[in-house]
């Protein structure tokens, strides 16, 4: 307590009277910024000048339109001058808490931790009740390894708020820097139960139990993490000053951004809106707009889609995906002709493209040109011998002229060449699933169980087919719920169950299902047919047959 | 007791006249430019190589060299229109105030590299006792072995012709099979037909980040004593876990004689390979406390060094970092277990605002504490050195920290040729003139290979091991410890990240005139050595 209060009552010292606004030109990369930005920035300057001309002495205006600058260079991140600009604001209104906090994380942003310290310190001294400015300060205080003052300072807001994870977590991690791990983990497991969702606490929990040997523990901890974004800090507090700085954050980049993370919560719609914002920013943001057509191809848009493809290749024409794509669309719509065009058009542009020829081999396949087909997976092959679409648009293409043997034979040989095979391994296992007799599933079987493959459902759908193929059906029932345990539960929900009996009982039922579950077909085919062509059941009253004896699935 | 004085201070007088190192690529013949085939497009793959090796291709007791090298780029580009790789011959020439010369024989060798470069490993794979090389691209990969008469061939099998884009790779023998087996870095999922332009935060047209494209999977191949390769990185379970790898290097972390492996991912966790003795490794770095940095935050991680730096018998890891993260340095408490020492070692802060790529352990002025040098070279576009034309303008000085007891200070301002700012990324040391003390090479992006010539290691005692396995090659993964009240080692390798090879001899400073050498190879008992003198390199057959 006495120390942070002695470092505020420094930073509360009267200053100097402030001397005339000294203001920096632009920075020089905003000549490169997208006109929007651009244009804000400039306004915002321009705004600052005039203030500066028509009111010199009111230093609490000129703060105000210098502050208004600052906040959007932080935003835009040209945080060298909008830390330069935050501290002439903290000059000229030092009794004004934003411009200190402002300063605080542009300035950290930098990498500096001590002015950023500095920064919160100053904030602090404004505000002494500012949960957030007392938190900044100690996570500052805490990269700088200042153990006393960081747990000076999250002690400080746990008194303000009791429920503060960040502030249990921050006192976990400097626990755990002084060796003291027992206290570590009981701060963290506090933070926890407030914050389960926190990567920090977590990630410093498992330390703090390695720190006691309990290293299977820490081990359970950490596995709970893969996968995870490790997010720095989980705030406790709102932060309005930070979300008028994100409200900022407008050109092409932060709107291409949102619509990553909307896309990966499946918001197509919101990714939709955020990509034609980007759009708007900078109309010649071609891969906005190809993805943009891709969003509205989703959504059952298909007009717009083109019309999209078609401006996009009004700015670049070259842009071979985007002839691809339309290719693919022209001949969806029987338009043969205009296909063959655009997908000329689309090689001519990028003959080094793979996907591009892909595309095209997928687009002869489509269309029952095999040979063709096989031509342009070859390309691609040649271009990139491991794509995997490539390798199995060759296969299928093979399989489709009668070629099984020599697919099978191509599909091995590209297996060996990669290591990471699952998708070809399950190719393969299918194609030998596809064909008749017991020689081809058993090998199958062998390939998938020597290939250790991973428990994907892809996989795992694989692996029941082959076993139910060769009469391991108590197996092959366990390897199916397995499928079904990986999928997301959302999708699954009611109909769970029925797919577990309904898979070995009915065809019809386990098709039903898995129409519902969105899960492969072939496999699902594939599973039944030995009891469709079993001697001793009927294909109709596949219920009768003597695998109905399993009482259930064990576990694989 | 006066005389005593006057030569202290005329030694530091000396010391303050004569930088530690002292550029000498141009005395000593080297003239290489690095072409990252930039078009204006900021193909992502352009800015992160070269890297280049110090390796005795010869086995006339020196250092040659193989710089790595780009070339276009551009979806027309055909490989046959990229430059070649190339091999230095070191020769001495006592005319020469560096004693030595490169002379260009990349012709008369074979060698005929035309992939886009990245690095370079060096380990002798046919058991012949010639180093040779494998040579990673963003394309298909290389094996060039070592004939043993000056030339090289393309023993690429289609196994090694890795297409994926490759960084780093290194030797080690994780089976302890007596051969040499390979691991290769993989970085992201990029290719030049699938190029979008990145944006920055302003919307200006910028180099993309590992975040834009998908991680790739690492590699292992198993040497099957004959020098041919098998892909074993889905049985070892290297497969389990796709990264952005931009630097490895082996060594064995645990203290239980198996080589085990890191990996630095750049904005990713990094990798700790654990070897678990049956031709599995376990990636355990999460609970090592060496994937992410204190606060749980995986770090943009690209250069690599491991080495001994608090000289307490075990191996550290130091790694580089972008601009507004610190490097970080990782104590390990010979258990295989780590703790953050950045802050402690005084590492952090000298490195902010900086992007380090290479980097090394080397005692340049072998006082017996191993220093760090690092090469630097931003990523982002700094505006300016844009507006003043630069067509690259990525250009930051490098960094030489000087470890005082375990605690590193900042030394560049001593050294005027680490201030020149350029785009720095692959580096290496050795010996190059056979002096005792560590040369350093620093690659740059778009720009020459610069030749650090060490003035000041030679003054001090030092101990040099040339440890070999039967075959006369260098036997990777041995350690070398010179006993004394707080011992310290070093190990034998050729591995150097970012991207390079480093020469395999170990120097160890701080020695006296009659000193006690231990011997850990990596197969087989270990040896004291007593009285090895100092001053000049012994070649201790372990084989």
């Amino acid at each position: 307590m006495k120390r942070l209060a002695a470092i505020l009552a420094l930073a509360a010292c009267a200053p100097p009277e402030p001397s005339p606004l000294e203001l920096a030109p632009l920075p020089i990369g905003i000549a490169e910024a997208e006109p929007s930005i651009r244009r804000d920035l400039e306004s915002r300057h321009a705004a600052v000048e005039s203030t500066a001309k028509t009111t010199p002495a009111n230093a609490d205006a000129l703060a105000n339109r210098l502050g208004d600058l600052a906040i959007s260079l932080f935003a835009h991140n040209y945080f060298a001058e909008a830390s330069a600009a935050f501290d002439e604001t903290r000059r000229l209104a030092p009794d004004e808490f934003a411009w200190h906090y402002y300063y605080g994380h542009s300035v950290r942003r930098t990498g500096d931790m001590e002015a950023a310290s500095n920064g919160f310190v100053a904030a602090l001294a404004v505000d002494p009740h500012s949960l957030p400015a007392r938190l900044w300060w100690a996570e500052t205080r805490l990269h700088r390894e200042a153990l006393d003052d960081a747990e000076e300072g999250f002690r400080l807001a746990l008194e303000q708020d009791p429920h503060c994870g960040q502030a249990m977590t921050g006192l976990g991690r400097i626990a755990l820097s002084r060796g003291r791990y027992e206290a570590a983990e009981a701060h963290l497991r506090e933070a926890l139960e407030h914050r389960p969702d926190s990567p920090p606490a977590r990630y410093t929990l498992a330390l703090a139990l390695r720190g006691q040997g309990r290293l299977e523990e820490a081990r359970a901890e950490l596995e709970q993490l893969r996968g995870d974004n490790h997010s720095l800090i989980i705030t406790c507090f709102e932060d309005p000053w930070m979300r008028e700085v994100r409200s900022r954050q407008t050109g092409t980049r932060a709107h291409e951004g949102r619509a990553i993370r909307a896309r990966e919560e499946g918001l197509a719609a919101t990714a939709l809106v955020e990509l034609q914002a980007a759009v708007r920013a900078n109309p010649h943001r071609y891969p906005a707009r190809f993805d943009i057509a891709g969003l509205l191809l989703q959504l059952g848009r298909r007009d717009e889609a083109i019309a999209e493809l078609e401006k996009l290749l009004e700015i670049r024409p070259d842009y071979s995906a985007a002839l691809a794509l339309l290719a693919r669309l022209a001949a969806e719509d029987n338009d043969l002709a205009r296909s063959e065009q655009l997908m000329a058009l689309a090689i001519a542009a990028d003959p080094q493209s793979e996907q591009v020829h892909v595309a095209s081999g997928d687009l002869a396949r489509g269309s029952g040109r095999l040979r063709e087909a096989l031509s342009a997976y070859d390309r691609a092959l040649e271009i990139a011998p491991t794509l995997i679409p490539a390798i199995l648009g060759k296969a299928a293409a093979l399989t489709e002229l009668g070629q099984g043997e020599a697919a099978s034979r191509f599909l091995k040989e590209r297996r060996d060449r990669l290591p990471t095979k699952t998708a070809l391994v399950v190719a393969h296992a299918q194609l030998l699933l596809s064909m008749p007799g017991s020689g081809p599933a058993a090998e199958a079987l062998a390939l998938a169980r020597e290939a250790n493959l991973p428990p994907t459902p892809a996989a795992a759908e694989v692996l029941a087919a082959a076993l139910a193929r060769t009469g391991s059906f108590e197996e092959a029932a366990a390897w199916q719920r397995r499928v079904l345990d990986a999928l997301p539960a959302g999708r699954v929900g009611a109909v769970r169950h029925q797919a577990m009996s309904g898979r070995l009982e009915r065809f019809e039922q386990g098709e039903a299902v898995a129409v519902e579950l969105d899960v492969p077909m072939l496999s699902t085919e594939l599973f039944f047919e030995p009891l469709a062509n079993s001697a001793s059941v009927s294909p109709t009253h596949p219920e009768q047959a003597p695998e109905r004896q399993v009482t259930g699935p064990q576990t694989p | 007791m006066a005389v005593a004085v006057l030569q202290a201070v005329a030694g530091c007088r000396s010391r303050e006249a004569t930088p530690p190192l002292v550029d000498v690529t141009v005395e000593s013949g080297l003239a290489f430019d690095h072409d990252n085939g930039m078009i204006g497009e900021r193909y992502f793959s352009e800015v992160v190589g070269p890297g280049a090796a110090l390796f005795d291709y010869d086995r006339d007791g020196d250092l040659d060299l193989y710089l790595v090298q780009g070339g276009p780029l551009a979806p027309e580009a055909h490989p046959g229109s990229r430059p070649s790789d190339s091999l230095l011959r070191n020769d001495h020439d006592a005319s020469k105030t560096t004693g030595f010369r490169w002379v260009d024989i990349t012709g008369s060798s074979g060698i005929d590299a035309r992939g886009y470069g990245m690095g370079v490993a060096v380990g002798d794979v046919d058991g012949d006792g010639d180093a040779d090389l494998y040579v990673t691209n963003f394309g298909s990969n290389q094996l060039w072995m070592n004939r043993g008469d000056g030339t090289f061939e393309d023993a690429t099998t289609p196994t090694l012709a890795e297409p994926r884009w490759s960084t780093s790779a290194t030797f080690l023998d994780y089976d302890l099979d007596g051969d040499l087996d390979l691991f290769g870095a993989n970085y992201v999922e990029y290719r030049i037909s699938q190029h979008r332009p990145c944006l920055n935060a302003a919307g200006a047209v910028e180099y993309c980040g590992p975040a834009s494209y998908a991680p790739e999977t690492d590699r292992l191949w198993r040497n099957r004593g004959d020098g041919t390769f098998e892909d074993v990185t889905g049985v070892s379970g290297i497969i389990d876990h796709p990264g952005s790898g931009l630097g490895v290097i082996s060594a064995d972390f645990n203290g239980d004689r198996r080589p085990d492996l890191y990996v630095a991912n750049d904005l990713m966790p990094n990798f700790l390979w654990i070897n678990q003795k049956d031709g599995t490794f376990r990636e355990d770095a999460l609970l090592a406390g060496c994937a992410v940095n204190e606060s749980g935050a995986p770090e943009a991680s690209m250069g690599l060094a491991v080495a001994d730096f608090d000289r307490d018998g075990d191996e550290d890891v130091f790694m580089t970092h972008l601009d507004t993260e610190t490097n970080t340095a990782y104590a390990n408490d010979g258990s295989g277990l780590f703790e953050d020492a950045s802050n402690e070692w005084g590492l952090s802060v000298p490195s902010l605002g900086l992007t380090g790529f290479g980097t090394a352990a080397l005692d340049f002025d072998n006082d017996g504490w191993l220093d760090i040098i690092i090469a630097n070279g931003a990523v982002k576009t700094i505006a300016d050195q844009r507006v003043t034309g630069d067509p690259l303008p990525l250009r930051e000085p490098n960094l030489l920290l000087h470890n005082e007891a375990g605690r590193f200070r900042a030394i560049t301002d001593q050294v005027p040729a680490l201030q020149v700012k350029d785009v720095s990324r692959g580096l290496t040391t050795g010996d190059i003139d056979n002096d005792g003390d560590d040369e350093v090479l620093i690659l740059n992006n778009a720009g020459p290979a610069n030749l650090l010539l060490n003035e000041v290691g030679q003054r001090a005692a030092w101990v040099g091991v040339d440890l070999l396995d039967s075959h006369g090659a260098a036997m990777l993964g041995s350690r070398v410890i010179l006993a004394g009240e707080r011992p310290h080692s070093s190990t034998v390798r050729t591995g150097l990240s970012y991207c390079s090879a480093t020469d395999p001899r170990v120097r160890l400073g701080g020695a006296t005139s009659a000193n006690t050498v231990e011997l850990v190879p990596v197969r087989g008992l270990r040896r004291r050595l007593v009285g090895a003198p100092s001053g000049r390199y012994l070649r201790i057959p372990l084989g």
